[in-house]
C-alpha cells in the first residue's frame, strides 16, 4: 500500500471486524442455524424457525387429520428391530416396503447425534427421485407414518462425527419387506412377523 | 475511528445479515446432490467435475480467501504463483484426506478456513508489519492455508460416504472441477479488481474492504466453532 496505516488504526479495524462478526453471529446466524438466540432477535425476526425445521420431523403433515381418525389396514402386521453401527462419517439407509395407505409406527435412537433423512421413493417416480418427510440432526425420533404413495420408505442415517455410533430402530407396521443399503450394496433383511 | 471503516463495517453487516442464513446453510453439498452421489456406482467423471466446480463457485469461504490473496497482486506472474500454491495445497489434502479417510472434524477445519480469511485481510491492511513487526512469508501462508481448504473439501466429500467403486476417478474428476470452478471465480474477481484499481478510490477503499474481509472471516470462524460445540 502507498500509505501504510498506523498500528493503532489496524488494531481498531481488526476490533471492528471482530465486533461486526460477533453481532452478525449473535443476531442472525446462531438463531437461524442452531436455534441459539441469546438476544431474542432470532424470535423477533423469525429466524429461529429455520433452525427448528431441522429437528421437528415433518410428521405434522400426517397428524393434521381429524382427531380419532381410524385408518383400516390390509396385510399383516410386522414388527422389526434393526441395529446398526456406523463408523466415522459412514452412512446407511434402511427402508420398508409400504403400499398406499399403509402405516408404520417407529422409534429410533442413536448413541450420539446423527444426520438423518426420513424419505420415500414412490414406485412411479423416476430413478433416484425421493421425497423427504423430515431431516436434520438428532439422536432420536419417534412417530407414525402413513404412506400416501406405494413405494419404499425409510431412513438415511449418517454419522457426522469421528467416533462410532450405534443406531437402533424399532418399528411395527404393515410393511412387507425391508432393505438395508450400505457401502453401495443392498441387502434384504428378514424381520419377525406376528 | 475513520468514518469509512464504519461505513465498510455497516455495509458488511447488512450484506452478511442478508446472505448469511441462506448461504451458510447452503454451503455443504446439497441434499439432492448428496442423494445422487450415494446412488452412484463406478466412475462418473462429468457429474463429479460439475459438483467440484459448483462447490468452489458457491463456496464463499474459498472465494473470500482467494479475493484476499490476489487483492494486491498486480502482476500476472504473481497471481499465477500464488494461485498455483493454493491449488497445490488444497489438491494434496483433498486427495489424501478422502483416500486416506482422515477423520478430520469438518467444523474445526472450516473454522481454520475462516481464520485464513481473517489472516489474509489482516496481512492486506499491513497488520503483520505494523502491529506485530514480523510478516510471515505470504507464499508459505497461501500454501499452508491451501492445505486446510483442501481438507475442508475432503470432509465434505467424506460426509457423502462415496462408494468405493470408481472412487479415485470420481475424486480426481471432483478435483479437476474444483480447479475449473476456481478458474472461473478468479476470472470474475480479477476483472472486478482490475477495473476497480483504475479508479481513484481503490487504495482508499482497500483498507475498509480488507476490514470487511476480516469480519467475514471472523463470522465464519464463530459459526463453525459454535457448530462444533453444539454438534459434538
Amino acid at each position: 500500500m502507498t500509505q501504510p496505516a498506523s498500528a493503532r488504526r489496524i488494531l481498531m479495524a481488526t476490533g471492528v471486524a471482530l465486533v461486526v462478526a460477533l453481532v452478525v453471529l449473535v443476531v442472525a446466524v446462531l438463531p437461524a442455524e442452531y436455534g441459539i438466540d441469546p438476544l431474542g432477535t432470532g424470535r423477533v425476526l423469525g429466524l429461529t424457525a429455520l433452525a427448528g425445521t431441522d429437528d421437528e420431523v415433518a410428521s405434522t403433515t400426517t397428524s393434521a387429520q381429524s382427531p380419532g381418525a381410524n385408518s383400516p389396514q390390509s396385510g399383516t402386521l410386522a414388527q422389526d428391530v434393526f441395529t446398526v453401527e456406523l463408523r466415522p462419517f459412514e452412512g446407511v439407509e434402511y427402508k420398508y416396503r409400504l403400499e398406499q395407505g399403509a402405516s408404520l409406527v417407529y422409534s429410533w435412537t442413536a448413541s450420539a447425534a446423527v444426520g438423518f433423512d426420513f424419505h420415500g421413493e414412490p414406485d412411479d417416480a423416476p430413478a433416484r427421485y425421493s421425497e423427504s418427510y423430515g431431516k436434520g440432526t438428532s439422536a432420536t425420533a419417534h412417530g407414525v407414518f402413513i404412506a400416501t404413495k406405494p413405494g419404499i420408505h425409510g431412513w438415511f442415517w449418517e454419522n457426522p462425527g469421528a467416533g462410532r455410533v450405534t443406531i437402533t430402530l424399532t418399528s411395527s407396521g404393515f410393511y412387507s419387506a425391508s432393505t438395508e443399503y450400505r457401502d453401495g450394496e443392498q441387502r434384504e433383511r428378514a424381520f419377525g412377523r406376528r | 475511528m475513520r468514518p469509512r471503516v464504519w461505513i465498510g463495517a455497516l455495509l458488511a453487516l447488512g450484506l452478511l445479515a442478508a446472505i448469511a442464513p441462506e448461504a451458510l446453510s447452503a454451503h455443504g453439498v446439497s441434499n439432492r446432490d448428496a442423494a445422487f452421489v450415494r446412488g452412484v456406482t463406478g466412475p462418473v467423471p462429468a457429474p463429479f467435475m460439475y459438483l467440484g466446480a459448483k462447490h468452489m463457485v458457491t463456496g464463499y469461504d474459498h472465494l473470500l480467501f482467494l479475493a484476499g490473496v490476489i487483492f494486491f497482486l498486480y502482476r500476472t506472474t504473481d497471481v499465477v504463483t500464488y494461485v498455483s500454491l493454493f491449488t497445490l495445497g488444497h489438491s494434496v489434502t483433498l486427495l489424501f484426506g478422502v483416500l486416506g479417510q482422515v477423520p478430520a472434524n469438518a467444523y474445526l477445519i472450516d473454522a481454520v478456513i475462516g481464520l485464513s480469511v481473517v489472516y489474509k485481510g489482516f496481512e492486506n491492511i499491513g497488520g503483520f508489519e505494523r502491529v506485530i513487526g514480523y510478516r510471515p512469508d505470504a507464499r508459505l501462508a497461501v500454501l499452508v492455508f491451501g492445505l486446510f481448504h483442501g481438507f475442508g473439501l475432503a470432509t465434505k466429500l467424506q460426509e457423502l460416504s462415496l462408494p468405493a467403486n470408481g472412487l479415485v476417478a470420481n475424486l480426481l474428476a471432483f478435483n479437476v472441477g474444483v480447479e475449473i470452478g476456481q478458474g472461473l471465480a478468479l476470472m470474475g474477481i480479477l476483472i472486478a479488481l482490475t477495473y476497480w484499481r483504475t479508479r481513484l478510490g481503490f487504495l482508499r477503499h482497500a483498507f475498509a474492504t480488507n476490514t470487511v474481509l476480516m469480519a467475514g472471516g471472523f463470522a465464519l470462524m464463530g459459526y463453525q466453532l459454535v457448530g462444533y460445540v453444539v454438534n459434538r
